[in-house]
């Protein structure tokens, strides 16, 4: 079983309809597009898609849940619409989301329960570790995020249930049987955490292992206490102790820099996807949006290997805002098992989307990216930045533009070259000709939309310069 | 009664052939021709009497016999021909006037028959077969003691003779004689072991003796010999149905309606069949094959509109209704269905009028004026609804309902007084009516009784009346009752009225409809309505009656420690008699009974006390409480007899009274419990496994309906209601095998231990109980598992897994190994649980919805 085509309407980023065509083979997907431009909206429709299934209500008043995801700006209802085709038996389904239509078949649900969802948010929590004492505790990655949602099957209850069965308030000194109970509770956690960890250390091994990282990775968990005199819970504990060519690191913190922490949570996380038993009418998914971000280039390679090898029966889905990576992935995967698209131009080439006109962010974000090294970003938002402001300004004083037939082939071109042009009433250029003259120098390179294919090398004095010019011109079109 | 008629297997005819007697050609093909019609070969018979006729003209055998051919072939003029010159050549012949009066008596002719059957026997006065048969054309003309007369002169003349025992007991049957009838066909069978119409016969009168069991096994060995009996099948199908068994009712009509499409009964019983398991569409189904079979019988007509309104689709029931009027317009039950059914679209003055006609045709129809009632009451018309409830009562005294509903229309009308007065009528009539109950207490609210409206109210409650959901009905809160009536509720009733939250069973907020039935979620309705009709009731599974422990108090003087029981028996060796190795609930875990550390002293009623003197001096010093207690006991007694010993002593099934899960444990040891316990007396473990499953303990809470306690309450009646499915009994074993190894688990330390170290063996009980989980889904809930691919008895079953007895020794490696086979992430056992909350109802079951 694999989806062939998502359809999906007036859902949170996509303003209208929207489908990829997965074939029939139900292809992988990977989808390259900044921050904002809907991928992350495609990983949210397939999660949420997924998810509904178990989340809808019974009874008389009944919420699918979607309404939550509508798009805002559009009045008209939308919905997700997912083909799935199966080849053995052959069977061809098609399953809708939507404010009227649930999702709780059977086929969503186990789809759901069999699957893996990840994105960059997931990770933060690598980003905050901190030693304690000579090993890195990653109790709270664990039990709160990257196990949370594994279901116990001898108990049909995920691991976060049994969290929060001992949150809350504790019981008062006096309240023995509460106690009793409380300790009770905690016991079914700690076993529950401890069996867990068990299964996963040899599929972490092996995983870490692909990563070129020759460790065993000791997920040493004692067993979460109840302190009743403070009324907390002790140990919320996993030490990380990495033996590393039989040597044990623990006590070299640094060399546990946040790239190989975040591998050692990719694959904690994908251990705990491969150890799900396979669903008897579902499939399997893997979506991973932005979480390889964290890793080098070195660290990212192993992970195609990974999935190639032990995912090969998921129908996977990665998104990524990187463009090189994107690149790299789709020459190193084949086009027989991957469909590639690309959120970005998709998005903001086609004039009539609300996104462009909200310019101000696109500029400060890409100072940010500045800032932050990511020069490929930090290009994506000026370039960004610039279309959108010389669109607008070509909106606001109604300039005569090239006519095109069809609004999508407009290009950067249409609307800078009557720009370049404007006079004011005395008579005097709009934007001076330095500041032209700046922004011809950034198209070269940086804001030519023909040059994203080939981010091969961008240099930083390029892009602040072009950051400069961009600004410069929107003053300059601010005062006109 | 489902009140359908069985037909007999037909009573046998016997035609008779004439062997030649002359010695030459003729004779030849003649006896030829009979070996051939015995052969089948019916074309090639008539052939060789046709030559044997051609060689000698006159051979009056030859046309007798070629007529009996003719007539199987359905030729019947040509037989009357043949029969006609057999006679012509010799008017003595019997043989042919027997055959032709057969011939008669299968057309239609009977006084025909009878006259050739008669001469046949004038001519020869032995001639036991045309006794029979004359004996089945009476039959036929209903007149049975003839027919009777006429079959016992044939078995004088024939001691054997098989079809004339069978024959006459389909008189006898038709007499409703049933027990003689019985005694013909036994006689029939036993001179014919493989007589399949006599055994179907038998079943018949069995079943009009409301015998199911035995019309069961008769319809058994009817459809083994003889596979293709489409009537045996239907037979059995309505006993099945009597049983309650639709499930084999429904399977039986199936197979009968296969063999014989025209089976209109068994459309119509299967329609009924599928009305009780509320599968209304199909029923509906089934009605409308029957019309397509029987266009004009009003009956059909009616029992699908009931059906309809069943389903609240009343356009089509009003319309069905209006069809059986239009064929029987005196069709009392008709219009009474049909006002039932613009009751329900809420026209109620058509409804009246349709109540009205069926008074008409029928002045003493209480239904029909409590219905009436009911909807003047909906009107708002109080008066006339009064009127009719006590036009009802008239009819039928004991309708307590009516005096409630009298009450209910005197409450709307402002007429306390007169409530009461109602109400207390419909208590007095049935003193279980909690809704009556609930009623008065409200009414007493009104009057401001506040002590007795406590005590209703309560009574209501504890009867198993939702008191919140009638209240919040009716007032929506204590809060508006307050405002309305401006009044004040003392504290305790608010509290009783004030919904409190329960969390383990999240459920929605119940509100009774105008008839008192709760509103809820479909899905829960049918659900518990599935798995109601899923089985038997415990209490009837089980043979003897499951019951609560010993009322011990108090405590102290009758249980004892360890201790204290050896100085007693160092005291005196007697004592040991009577010290019983005893437990309270709240000792009880899941599956195993851990070994008591206190004893009970069994002084029953009419101990000799004297002879334990060191137990009556124990005793003696709590002389006084116990001197205190109420109850005819002595004061050293405790309040059972010696005939309980029995009821400890037998395996049983134990459970404490409170629980937060089902907690239900497995005793052979024969231990004694307090009254915190409830005890169900069983050898079949397999049932411990069944009741401590998920489904069974949503099932009981549901039921038990404890929407405002915390904890669960064991309480006996609903205990009792639990289904129990009837399922083979390798799906029982395999059950009780499981079972087995949790009570070994449960006993293990390193399951009772905290050490990390053993989570797994932890995870391993639970597990296993989970596996029981599964199995118990799959034998409630078949048909949804399978749908989604769910199996749990075949892959267990396949496993073979070992009993524990045969793992002795080594019963924790072993079990660790199954457990760790069956957890595998690829074990479809595995891949099953791990996947079922993809199944509806064991969301709904696991609270997920």
């Amino acid at each position: 079983m694999k989806i062939t085509k998502i359809e999906i309407k007036n859902f949170r980023a996509f303003p209208k309809d929207y489908h990829i065509d997965l074939h029939n083979a139900g292809k992988n997907l990977l989808v390259y597009g900044e921050n904002g431009s809907g991928k992350s909206s495609l990983y949210l429709a397939l999660k949420s898609f997924f998810q509904s299934g178990i989340d809808t209500v019974d009874g008389e008043v009944k919420s699918t849940g979607f309404e939550k995801h509508q798009n805002l700006f559009i009045q008209e209802p939308g919905y997700i619409k997912l083909h799935f085709r199966s080849a053995q038996p052959p069977k061809q389904e098609v399953y809708e989301w939507s404010k009227d239509v649930e999702t709780n078949n059977n086929l969503v649900i186990e789809t759901s329960e069999a699957s893996g969802f990840l994105d960059y948010k997931d990770l933060l929590g690598v980003h905050y570790l901190q030693p304690e004492g000579e090993s890195v505790n990653i109790f709270d990655l664990l039990v709160k995020t990257l196990l949370a949602n594994t279901l116990n099957p001898e108990t049909d209850r995920t691991l976060a249930d049994y969290w929060n069965d001992i949150q809350g308030t504790y019981p008062r000194r006096d309240a023995k049987n509460k106690i009793a109970a409380l300790e009770q509770r905690v016991e079914a956690f700690n076993d529950k955490l401890f069996n867990r960890l068990a299964e996963l250390r040899p599929k972490v091994r092996h995983i870490l292992g692909e990563f070129g990282y020759n460790v065993d990775l000791n997920l040493d968990f004692k067993g979460v206490t109840y302190n009743q005199k403070n009324k907390v819970l002790e140990n919320q504990q996993i030490l990380l102790n990495v033996k590393f060519f039989d040597e044990d690191i623990s006590d070299r913190y640094l060399l546990l820099n946040e790239a190989k922490l975040s591998a050692i949570a990719i694959a904690i996380y994908l251990s705990s996807v491969l150890c799900l038993p396979d669903p008897k009418i579902g499939l399997k998914i893997l979506a991973l949006d932005d979480v390889l971000i964290g890793l080098d280039m070195s660290n990212r390679f192993p992970v195609l290997d990974i999935l190639e090898k032990d995912f090969k029966d998921y129908q996977i889905f990665l998104m990524t805002y990187d463009k090189t990576w994107y690149e790299i992935v789709k020459q190193r995967t084949d086009e027989k098992n991957w469909k590639y698209t690309e959120f970005y131009f998709k998005a903001t080439d086609e004039y009539e989307i609300p996104v462009c006109k909200e310019d101000a962010p696109y500029l400060e974000k890409a100072r940010e990216h500045l800032n932050d090294n990511d020069y490929k970003a930090c290009a994506v938002y000026v370039r960004t930045a610039f279309e959108a402001a010389i669109k607008q300004y070509c909106e606001k004083k109604d300039l005569a533009i090239k006519y095109r037939e069809n609004p999508r082939d407009l290009s950067s071109e249409d609307f800078w070259v009557p720009i370049k042009m404007e006079k004011d009433e005395a008579g005097i250029l709009v934007v001076d000709l330095r500041v032209v003259d700046q922004i011809e120098q950034a198209r070269k390179f940086i804001l030519n939309e023909l040059s994203h294919a080939t981010f091969a090398n961008i240099y930083r004095k390029e892009l602040e310069d072009a950051v400069d010019a961009v600004e410069q011109l929107k003053n300059a079109l601010a005062q006109a | 009664m489902l009140g359908l008629n069985q037909t007999l297997a037909n009573s046998s005819y016997n035609y008779n052939f004439a062997y030649g007697n002359k010695d030459d050609e003729a004779k030849v093909y003649n006896n030829r021709g009979i070996a051939y019609i015995k052969k089948g070969k019916l074309k090639q018979a008539i052939a060789f009497f046709s030559k044997a006729i051609e060689l000698d003209p006159d051979y009056v055998n030859a046309y007798c016999n070629r007529g009996v051919v003719y007539y199987y072939k359905g030729k019947y003029e040509n037989a009357l021909i043949d029969y006609n010159k057999a006679l012509e050549l010799n008017p003595r012949h019997a043989i042919t006037y027997n055959n032709r009066g057969v011939a008669y008596g299968n057309k239609g002719e009977q006084g025909k028959a009878i006259g050739d059957l008669t001469r046949a026997i004038e001519i020869k006065a032995d001639y036991a077969d045309a006794y029979n048969n004359r004996g089945n054309v009476y039959g036929n003309k209903s007149e049975y003691d003839r027919a009777i007369t006429d079959y016992t002169k044939a078995i004088e003349l024939n001691v054997n003779y098989t079809e004339a025992y069978n024959n006459r007991g389909n008189a006898y049957s038709n007499k409703s004689e049933y027990d003689r009838a019985i005694t013909d066909y036994t006689k029939a069978i036993e001179l014919n072991t493989k007589f399949a119409d006599a055994y179907h016969n038998r079943g018949v009168a069995y079943y009009n003796k409301n015998d199911f069991d035995r019309a069961i096994k008769n319809y058994d060995t009817a459809i083994e010999l003889t596979p293709k009996f489409a009537n045996a099948y239907y037979g059995r199908g309505v006993a099945y149905g009597e049983k309650d068994d639709f499930d084999r009712a429904i399977k039986d009509y199936n197979i009968a309606i296969e063999l014989n499409s025209a089976l209109i009964n068994a459309y119509i019983s299967r329609a009924i069949a599928y009305k009780k398991k509320t599968k209304f569409d199909f029923a509906i189904e089934d009605y409308t094959k029957a019309i397509e079979l029987d266009s004009d019988d009003p009956d059909i007509y009616h029992d699908r509109g009931a059906t309809y309104v069943e389903r609240d689709d009343f356009d089509h029931a009003i319309k069905d209704y209006t069809k059986a009027i239009e064929l029987n317009p005196k069709f009392t039950g008709a219009y009474y269905g049909r006002g039932n059914a613009h009751s329900g679209r809420n026209n109620y003055d058509l409804a009246i009028q349709d109540y009205t006609r069926a008074i008409q045709l029928d002045p003493n129809f209480s239904k029909a004026y409590y219905n009436r009632g009911v909807v003047y009451s909906n009107k708002g018309d109080f008066d006339h609804a009064i009127k009719d409830y006590t036009k009802a009562i008239e009819l039928k005294p004991d309708d307590f309902k009516a005096y409630n509903n009298i009450g209910v229309a005197y409450i709307k009308k402002g007429e306390v007084d007169c409530a009461i007065k109602n109400y207390n009528t419909a208590i007095e009539l049935n003193p279980n009516d909690s809704i009556a109950h609930c009623n008065r207490g409200e009414a007493w609210l009104r009057l401001k009784e506040w002590n007795k409206a406590k005590t209703d109210l309560s009574t209501a409650k504890k009867m198993g009346m939702d008191i919140l959901a009638s209240f919040h009905n009716d007032y929506k809160n204590v809060e508006t009752y307050e405002k309305l009536h401006h009044v004040k509720l003392p504290e305790d009733l608010a509290l009783l009225l004030t919904q409190r939250r329960r969390d383990r069973y999240p459920k929605l907020q119940k509100v009774l409809d105008a008839d008192g039935k709760p509103l809820e979620s479909p899905n829960i309705v049918n659900l518990r309505a599935q798995l109601r009709d899923a089985g038997t009731p415990l209490g009837e599974y089980v043979k003897s009656k499951p019951a609560f422990g010993i009322n011990t108090a108090p405590t102290e003087a009758f249980v004892v420690d360890k201790t204290t029981r050896d100085k007693l028996i160092a005291a005196h060796p007697s004592s040991a008699d009577i010290l019983k190795p005893f437990l309270h609930g709240q000792d009880l875990r899941r599956w195993h009974v851990d070994t008591p550390q206190q004893w009970l002293i069994f002084a029953h009623r009419g101990i000799v006390i004297d002879d334990y003197p060191a137990i009556l001096k124990h005793l003696e010093k709590y002389r006084e409480p116990l001197s205190k207690r109420k109850g005819k006991q002595e004061w050293y007694e405790l309040p059972v007899s010696l005939g309980d010993m029995e009821r400890f002593a037998q395996p049983k099934l134990v459970c404490p009274d409170t629980y937060n899960h089902q907690t239900f444990a497995v005793d052979t040891a024969g231990y004694y419990y307090g009254k915190t316990t409830y005890l169900i007396p069983t050898e079949e473990t397999w049932l411990c496994g069944l009741l401590n499953s998920r489904t069974v303990e949503w099932f009981y809470s549901q039921v038990s309906n404890q929407l405002t306690i915390d904890p669960l309450r064991a309480r006996s009646g609903y205990i009792q209601q639990i289904p129990i499915p009837d399922i083979t009994s390798v799906h029982k074993a395999l059950i009780a095998k499981i079972v087995d190894y949790l009570i070994y688990l449960q006993q293990q330390p390193t399951i009772n231990s905290k050490d990390l170290a053993y989570a797994r063996d932890r995870i391993m009980l639970r597990y296993f109980e989970r596996i029981i989980d599964g199995l118990v889904y799959e034998i409630y809930l078949t048909e949804e598992l399978h749908q989604s691919d769910k199996h749990f008895l075949q892959p267990l079953l396949d496993e073979k897994l070992p009993p524990i007895e045969e793992i002795k020794g080594e019963e924790m490696e072993m079990l660790r190994n199954i457990f760790e086979l069956l957890y595998e992430r690829t074990h479809l056992v595995m891949r099953n649980l791990y996947y079922l909350s993809s199944v509806k109802a064991v969301r709904i079951i696991e609270g997920k919805i």
